[in-house]
C-alpha cells in the first residue's frame, strides 16, 4: 500500500485532485481510498487530502500522519514540518517553476502548474491559475506512467464542460514534470519520528485567549488593495467573510491581520479598478 | 434538468452511495436539512431529482420538522428518505420514538459525528448509539459499498417489519472517502424492492378522517409498546433473510447481523463496529489466534449469533467508539449482557485515531471496568 498526502489552500482544488487521482488509480486496477481532512476550511485556509492505493483491498480507516508521496498543489514552498512527513525513499511533487533548494531522504519533482493553467484558461473565480491538473499529470507520470489515459478519462468524467481544458493541462503537466537532482548547499530536511497524538486533560473546553489573537491574515497568498477609484461605498464590507473591510469616518480600510485574501471583495466591487489583488509581500 | 444516476463500477464516497441507494429504491419524498458531514447526501439528491415531478424534495426548517415530514409522507403511502447527523439526530429525538411506535417504515442515513460539547465534526458513534432504545433497526457500515447495499436492504427490512431503519456510516472515514463502488442497474433493484404496499388502515385519506395515536387506556398503551418490542425482536429473522436474498440476487455478499474474520477457533476475540472493525482486519496479517467480530446490525442486537461466534474465545475485547457515561460502552453493555466478561475499551471518540497499534495495545488489556483508552 502507498499513502499520499495532498496539500494546498481552500479553493485550489486539492480535494477534487485527490478524488480524480483515486478514480485514475481505480481505472488502472488499483484498490483506492481518498478522503479530505475536514476542518472549518474556507477559501484560502490550509487544506489537505489523503489517498491510499494498493493492489490488495484497503481496510485501514484513519488519517495519514506520514506519507510516501507529498503533493503540494499550492505555489508556496512546503514547510519543513510538511516535508518531514515524507517517509524515507518517498517523493515530493511541487507546483513550481524554479528549483526547490531542499534535500532529504526523498526525491523532489516539480511542474510549472500555474503557467500551464494560465495557458489553458483554468483559473479560479478570482482569476488565480489552478495548478491542480498539471500537478495530477506530473504525479501520474512519476507514480503510474502508463495511467495517463485513465487520468484523462477521470478528469473528463468529473469536470463536465471543463473536461477537455483540464485534461490538456494534466497532459502538459505530465510532459513538463522534471525530477530534481540534489546539489551541495541544499537545506537538509530530517524525517519526522512517528508522532504520537497528545491528548490534553482539562476540565473545561475554554480557551485562554480571544480568537482575536488568531491572525488568519497569515493564511493568505494574495491580498486586496484599495485603489484611488474606490468610492468608499462599503459594499465589500457586507460580503467580506472576515469583517476585514471597514469604513471609518467615510473611508474604507482593510485589516490585513484577518484578511485571508479570498478575493470576494474584488468580485463584488461595483467600481472598475477600485480593488486589485496583489501577492502578499514576503 | 436532473443529473443521471451512475451505474456500474465507479469511484464514489459513502455519502454518494447513500444518495444513489435512495434513488435506486425509487423514493418519492425526501426531507432535507443540512448538517456536516451529511450535507453531501441531500446535495447529491437535489442534483438527481431537479426538475422531476414524481419526487418531492422538501427543505425543512429543522431536523425535528424533517422527521415529522417523512413520517407524514410515509403515512400518505409513499416511500421516503432522509439523512442527518449528530446534533440533528439528537434534535429529532422525540420523533424517533414516535416513528417506531407508529410503525412507520422510514429509512434514514445517519452520518456519525461526535456530540457537542465541545464542538467536533469528527466521527464517533455516540449520536446514533444514544438512540439505541428508540425502537429502530440500526445497521452500521464499514465501506461505501455496504452503505449503498444496506440502504437497499433497509427498505425491504423496514417495509416488512413496519419499523424505521437507520443506516449509519462514520463521518469522513466513510462519508467523504472516495472508493470503488458498484452501483446496480435500476431494473435489478426494482426486482429486489417491490413497490411499497403500506397497510391500508394507516394510509392517510382525506375522505376517511380518523385519529392517529390518540390517548389509549393504560393497558392498551402497554400492548402497543409490547408490539414494538416483538416486532424489533422479529426483525432479526428479516435482516438475515433480506441479506441472504440480496447476496443471491446481486451476486455480492451482504452481511446480515455479524461479519466474522480471522480464526473461528481463536482464543482471543475482538468485537467492534464500523471503521474500527474494518481497520482491525490489518491485525489478521500477523495474528493467527484472533477472531474479529464486526457488528453490522446493532439493533435488534444479535445475541444468539454473537454468543455462537464467541463460544470458543477465552478472552473477549469489545471496542466501543461511543460514550455511554456511567456504565460500559453501548456495545460493551450488550456483550456483557450475554454473560461474557469482556474487557470494554472506549476509543476513537471525536475522531481520535484508532490504528492497528492502538488495537494491539487494547487486546493486551484485562480490565473489569470500562476503560477510556
Amino acid at each position: 500500500m502507498r499513502e499520499m498526502l495532498l496539500v494546498g489552500r481552500g479553493g485550489e482544488g486539492v480535494v477534487i485532485a485527490s478524488q480524480i487521482l483515486a478514480d485514475t488509480f481505480a481505472r488502472a486496477g488499483f484498490c483506492v481510498q481518498s478522503f479530505p481532512e475536514f476542518k472549518a476550511e474556507r477559501r484560502g485556509a490550509p487544506i489537505s487530502a489523503f489517498l491510499r492505493w494498493d493492489t490488495q483491498p484497503i481496510h485501514r480507516r484513519f488519517k495519514l500522519r506520514q506519507c510516501d508521496v507529498l503533493v503540494d498543489v499550492s505555489a508556496s514552498p512546503p514547510s519543513p514540518q510538511l516535508l518531514a512527513t515524507v517517509r524515507p525513499g518517498g517523493l515530493v511533487v511541487l507546483n513550481r517553476e524554479t528549483r526547490f533548494a531542499h534535500a532529504g531522504a526523498f526525491e523532489i519533482a516539480r511542474v510549472p502548474g500555474a503557467r500551464i493553467a494560465q495557458r489553458n484558461g483554468i483559473v479560479s473565480s478570482e482569476g488565480r491559475p489552478m495548478g491542480n491538473m498539471a500537478v495530477l499529470g506530473a504525479s501520474v507520470k512519476l507514480l503510474a506512467p502508463g495511467a495517463l489515459a485513465f487520468l484523462e478519462e477521470a478528469i473528463r468524467a468529473r469536470m463536465g464542460a471543463h473536461g477537455p481544458a483540464n485534461a490538456t493541462a494534466a497532459r502538459e503537466g505530465y510532459a513538463a514534470c522534471t525530477r530534481q537532482r540534489a546539489r551541495p548547499g541544499d537545506e537538509a530536511v530530517e524525517a519526522m519520528a512517528e508522532a504520537k497524538p497528545v491528548a490534553r486533560r482539562a476540565m473545561f473546553a475554554v480557551s485562554t485567549t480571544s480568537s482575536l489573537h488568531t491572525n488568519t491574515g497569515a493564511w493568505s497568498l494574495d491580498r486586496p488593495v484599495l485603489l484611488d477609484a474606490c468610492n468608499d461605498c462599503a459594499l465589500c464590507a457586507l460580503f467580506c467573510p472576515e469583517g476585514a473591510m471597514t469604513r471609518t469616518d467615510g473611508e474604507m480600510s482593510i485589516d490585513y491581520l484577518y484578511c485571508k485574501g479570498c478575493g470576494i471583495c474584488e468580485v463584488v466591487c461595483p467600481v472598475k479598478g477600485a480593488i486589485a489583488m496583489e501577492a502578499v509581500p514576503a | 434538468m436532473s443529473a443521471t444516476l451512475p451505474h456500474g463500477r465507479i469511484v464514489a464516497t459513502g455519502n454518494e452511495a447513500a444518495a444513489y441507494g435512495a434513488m435506486l429504491a425509487r423514493v418519492r419524498a425526501i426531507g432535507c436539512y443540512p448538517i456536516t458531514p451529511q450535507t453531501l447526501i441531500v446535495e447529491r439528491l437535489a442534483d438527481l431529482v431537479a426538475g422531476r415531478e414524481d419526487v418531492e424534495y422538501a427543505n425543512l426548517e429543522s431536523e425535528h420538522s424533517m422527521f415529522g415530514y417523512v413520517i407524514a409522507a410515509a403515512r400518505a403511502g409513499v416511500r421516503t428518505f432522509t439523512a442527518t447527523s449528530s446534533q440533528g439526530l439528537l434534535y429529532a429525538h422525540e420523533q424517533l420514538h414516535r416513528a417506531s411506535r407508529e410503525r412507520v417504515p422510514l429509512v434514514v442515513v445517519n452520518v456519525n459525528r461526535a456530540v457537542f460539547a465541545p464542538w467536533s465534526i469528527e466521527p464517533d458513534l455516540t449520536d446514533s448509539m444514544s438512540q439505541r432504545d428508540t425502537g429502530w433497526v440500526q445497521l452500521y457500515c464499514s465501506t461505501a459499498q455496504e452503505v449503498l447495499d444496506s440502504v437497499l436492504c433497509a427498505y425491504r427490512i423496514a417495509e416488512t417489519a413496519l419499523l424505521p431503519v437507520m443506516v449509519c456510516e462514520e463521518g469522513f472515514l466513510l462519508s467523504h472517502t472516495s472508493e470503488t463502488l458498484d452501483v446496480p442497474d435500476q431494473e435489478r433493484v426494482d426486482a429486489f424492492i417491490p413497490e411499497l404496499a403500506p397497510p391500508a388502515e394507516w394510509v392517510l385519506d382525506p375522505n376517511v378522517p380518523r385519529t392517529f395515536s390518540a390517548l389509549p387506556e393504560a393497558n392498551d398503551y402497554y400492548a402497543f409498546q409490547r408490539n414494538v418490542a416483538e416486532a424489533l425482536d422479529d426483525a432479526r429473522t428479516i435482516i438475515a433473510r433480506v441479506a441472504a436474498e440480496f447476496t443471491a440476487h446481486f451476486g455480492r455478499a451482504k452481511v446480515g447481523a455479524l461479519e466474522l474474520n480471522g480464526s473461528p477457533g481463536a482464543s482471543r476475540a475482538l468485537v467492534a463496529i464500523g471503521a474500527v472493525a474494518e481497520t482491525a482486519r490489518e491485525l489478521l496479517d500477523d495474528d493467527d489466534d484472533l477472531l474479529l467480530v464486526r457488528v453490522h446490525a446493532y439493533r435488534p442486537f444479535p445475541f444468539d449469533e454473537l454468543a455462537a461466534a464467541l463460544s470458543g474465545a477465552s478472552h473477549v475485547t469489545v471496542v466501543d467508539r461511543a460514550a455511554a457515561f456511567g456504565s460500559y460502552g453501548p456495545l460493551g453493555c450488550d456483550v456483557r449482557a450475554l454473560g461474557v466478561p469482556a474487557t470494554n475499551v472506549v476509543a476513537g471518540l471525536g475522531g481520535a485515531e484508532v490504528t492497528p497499534d492502538t488495537l494491539r495495545r487494547v487486546l493486551d488489556r484485562r480490565d473489569e471496568k470500562v476503560v477510556y483508552a
